[in-house]
């Protein structure tokens, strides 16, 4: 195996990624504004002048009562779902056949269940810690648990899990079940090389896919309408309430990375483009340029939706998940 | 020099309200959440969390019930950080402090802002335009921007 | 029927300053898995003592406290205090000063509804048609400042007639009218929005409901109460409103989309007032200036304010110094029906029905 290409290549899709991600997330910051009729910020305000901004701030020990986990899982999930990226490169193929599906999906429970951790290490002053004398002898109900924001925030999250993931997972199924294999590579061969290319997203089992792999985009980003765990009308922030200087720096990686990364595999299974890190012929570079550029358009989607959107509670968040699981579930049925 | 350009580049402004009439906050909101004035096109954006914030903009004379959680949320904003005091009760006392009949004027106060914490802008007026709002936060961006810490 | 009132698990409180709260309260929810079992809310935090400093005040000065009780609602206080020293020493107020005042106190009153749009519409989480609220609202708000000389606080009303600041010139009227069509539409195309979005009006359909009996016996007032089919408002008793023609709004459901509706369709019976008040304003003085203060008795006045009854009542003693100030407002008991309306709800449709009475807590606390 070549360990130069192989190293030269992790490194410039983790740049990529780096570049990319903050970008996303002041573009749409921007695209909502134009919505809303008003000019907004500077499309490198929100992403990337933020967190350099953040990085230099004066660091803190935050209220939380394991202050360096709490600080540590920010950068420990931004390394964990790097590997999504990676295992969709050819190079990666290759080792001990992790570029399958199922590690996939692996990695991004994974990443979902961090912001449970993040709910419960967090005690921000803007619940229970108030310096508020508010304990009435009136209430008729007396001595319960006093629980944070937080706290609440964790327990949305795991019923989150379970009922919101579920058009991700259909989402990304469908190509593996239209080419018979769970392995990545298998998907993108059966696409055609670069220059001879038929995308599955221009078959009908692969209109559907992409519809329901969109919501469920919209679904893992915690994004309007899907945002009852962290939303603002609330909960504030939910378990990211306590992050503070560098380690809110870090947050803000975690948020644009994870973006520009589920955009990159939407590329990867549904156009046949994986990213591909060759520099030596115009082929291997153009290949590079245009899956970042096809990364652009479900950030920009999902920009115009959620300003348009509500928060949505649990009681009409069900039925929209499951509306769209069954939507995903017949395109498995025509895919087969 | 990442340091100054990212400083000048995206500051963030939390809003506490102390117990005023609460017009100065509704302008405050105004230049916020209105199109006419939108203060997020000069790199500023509005946060509810101390622990993201630069800068934060005081309403109302500070009542005694509410500045133990002032102080708190102060001091949970890291350095560097300013605060701008919105409207004449911050900056005086207003009608509360200065006005009164046989029993004297109010004594919920805890006294004008800069009793309670260090100032570093005033903006005046009851309630002040939003202009005069932004004016003052695009301001504070360059002292924030060279500050040391 | 009594809400029951069960066992909890979880307390959760929210605290003074919230994306949720436009003032300082602290509501405390006691929660069974996320549905709310009961709810306290402690009011204390904006007291400033304002009956305190009153006691002894000349009845000028007193004026000028009693319109900063509040930023929203600060013409109607200062009319309903302005009102308690006409009645008691029997001042008559001209036809053109009467007129003036009902305008900018409605003109007042539909910023307060569009503030409420927008508030409500932040909480639910659509920030575009919050920020088209204030959109809607800004040239009333520009209107108000040609017409008075402040954005907020406008100082209308003085005892014996309006400030001859805010008596508008000929072209001033013109100019006014012919701003009122266009803002008005923009008004009807944003209600129109509102109404037909399946997303929020599913969200506050049948949520935080208030019958009528509940209603009634938690002496819920204004905009929250005929939302609930209680008709009652005090514009209809005022002498000031009897020239103009407009219709008060009852709505039966009850819930958080009837608070709105009710609000919306409201806001169109201001324009219609507004629109009457500019076309037939009559010409004549502004002040009258032939009375003398003097000792009076305690006088009470009862007033609309834009979310409810508002009372004021003090005296004079013989220097004309303000006696025995007593003010109290709206908010009071509508935050005590809320508290019952929230019962059994999710914990942010609970926040959203706590907003939707359109509380003003630094009115309430004085």
């Amino acid at each position: 195996m070549d360990w130069i290409n192989f190293i030269i290549s992790s490194v410039v899709l983790v740049a990529v990624a780096l570049i990319f991600g903050p970008i996303f997330l002041g573009l749409e910051r921007k695209i909502q504004a134009r919505i809303q009729q008003r000019i907004g910020p500077p499309i490198l305000t929100p992403g990337t002048w933020s967190i350099l901004k953040f990085w230099y701030k004066k660091p803190f020990t935050p209220n939380s009562p394991m202050p360096r986990l709490y600080h540590a899982l920010p950068p420990v999930t931004v390394f964990i779902i790097f590997f999504v990226l990676w295992l969709t490169n050819p190079e990666w193929w290759g080792i001990l056949s992790f570029g399958t599906l199922v590690a996939i999906v692996g990695i991004m429970k994974f990443e979902e269940m961090m912001y449970v951790l993040m709910g419960a290490l967090s005690r921000s002053i803007l619940s229970v810690t108030m310096p508020y004398d508010d304990l009435a002898k009136g209430a008729l109900i007396k001595g319960k648990i006093r629980r944070f924001f937080e706290g609440q925030s964790a327990v949305r999250f795991i019923k989150h899990i379970t009922i919101a993931s579920f058009p991700i997972y259909v989402g990304i199924f469908i190509p593996a079940v239209m080419v018979r294999s769970i392995y990545v590579e298998d998907i993108v061969m059966s696409q055609g090389g670069f220059l001879n290319l038929d995308p599955i997203l221009f078959t009908v089992p692969g209109i559907i896919g992409a519809i329901v792999y969109f919501v469920g985009y919209i679904a893992q980003l915690n994004d309007y309408p899907f945002t009852i765990a962290k939303a603002k009308g609330d909960v504030i922030e939910g378990g990211p309430l306590e992050y503070g200087a560098h380690a809110r720096g870090n947050y803000y990686v975690l948020r644009g990375v994870w973006m520009f990364i589920l955009s990159s595999l939407f590329v990867t299974l549904f156009f046949g483009i994986p990213p591909i890190v060759d520099f030596t012929s115009m082929l291997g570079i153009s290949q590079l340029v245009m899956h970042v550029v096809l990364t652009f358009a479900l950030p920009i989607l999902v920009s115009i939706l959620s300003a348009f959107g509500p928060i949505l509670t649990f009681k009409q968040l069900y039925p929209v998940s499951f509306g769209f699981t069954a939507i995903g579930i017949f395109g498995v049925i025509l895919a087969l | 020099m990442f340091k100054e350009i990212s400083r000048s580049n995206a500051v963030h402004v939390m809003l506490v309200y102390t117990g005023g009439c609460n017009g100065c906050d509704i302008e405050v909101v105004n230049c916020v959440l209105s199109p006419y004035y939108d203060i997020e096109q000069y790199k500023v954006m509005l946060t509810w969390n101390p622990r993201e914030a630069d800068l934060l903009l005081v309403t109302g004379p500070v009542l005694k019930r509410i500045q133990p959680a002032l102080k708190k949320i102060y001091e949970a904003i890291p350095d560097p950080k300013l605060v701008a005091a919105v409207g004449s009760c911050a900056i005086n006392g207003n009608v509360y402090h200065n006005l009164g009949g046989d029993l004297g004027s109010s004594d919920e106060i805890a006294g004008p802002l800069d009793k309670v914490l260090p100032v570093a802008a005033k903006i005046p007026g009851c309630p002040p335009r939003p202009e005069d709002i932004i004016s003052t936060a695009a301001v504070a961006i360059p002292i924030l921007a060279e500050m040391e810490v | 029927m009594e809400k029951d009132r069960g066992a909890a698990d979880v307390e959760i409180p929210v605290g003074l300053v919230h994306p949720a709260l436009l003032e300082p309260y602290r509501p405390r929810f006691f929660l069974e898995d996320e549905v709310v079992k009961d709810c306290e809310i402690t009011l204390d935090s904006p007291h400033r003592g304002i009956e305190r400093i009153m006691e002894g005040i000349p009845v000028d000065k007193c004026n000028i406290i009693t319109e900063r009780i509040c930023g929203i609602c600060s013409c109607v206080h200062l009319w309903n205090s302005v009102r308690v020293v006409e009645e008691g020493l029997k001042i008559e107020v001209p036809e053109r000063a009467q007129y003036m005042r009902v305008i900018i106190n409605e003109l007042e009153r539909l910023t307060s509804h569009l503030i409420f749009f927008g508030h409500a519409l932040e909480i639910i989480g659509h920030e575009t048609l919050a920020m088209r609220a204030f959109i809607a609202r800004e040239p009333f708000m520009i209107m108000l400042g040609e017409l008075s000389g402040n954005r907020v606080h406008y100082a209308c009303p003085v005892i014996g007639g309006i400030r001859p600041r805010c008596n508008p010139t000929d072209d001033l009227v013109q100019k006014c009218l012919k701003q009122l069509a266009p803002a008005a539409e923009y008004l009807k195309d944003y209600a129109d929005r509102i109404l037909q979005d399946s997303m929020i009006m599913s969200r506050v359909d049948g949520i935080g409901v208030l019958t009528k009996e509940e209603a009634i016996k938690y002496q819920a007032v204004g905009p929250t109460a005929r939302a609930s089919s209680v008709e009652k408002d005090y514009r209809t008793t005022i002498d000031d409103f009897k020239y103009f023609d407009w219709d008060v709004v009852v709505l039966d459901d009850g819930d958080v989309k009837a608070r709105v509706v009710q609000r919306i369709l409201e806001c169109f019976e201001i324009l219609k007032i507004v629109e009457q008040g500019f076309k037939n304003l009559p010409q004549g003085e502004v002040r009258n200036r032939d009375w003398k203060l003097g000792e009076m008795p305690v006088t009470t006045c009862y007033h609309e304010a834009p979310r409810g009854e508002l009372y004021d009542s003090y005296g004079l003693d013989e220097k004309g110094k303000v006696r025995h100030y007593k003010n109290r407002t709206p908010t009071l008991t509508n935050l005590g029906a809320m508290e019952v309306a929230c019962l059994g709800e999710h914990l942010t449709d609970a926040v959203l029905t706590l907003a939707s009475c359109d509380p003003c807590i630094c009115c309430t606390n004085r």
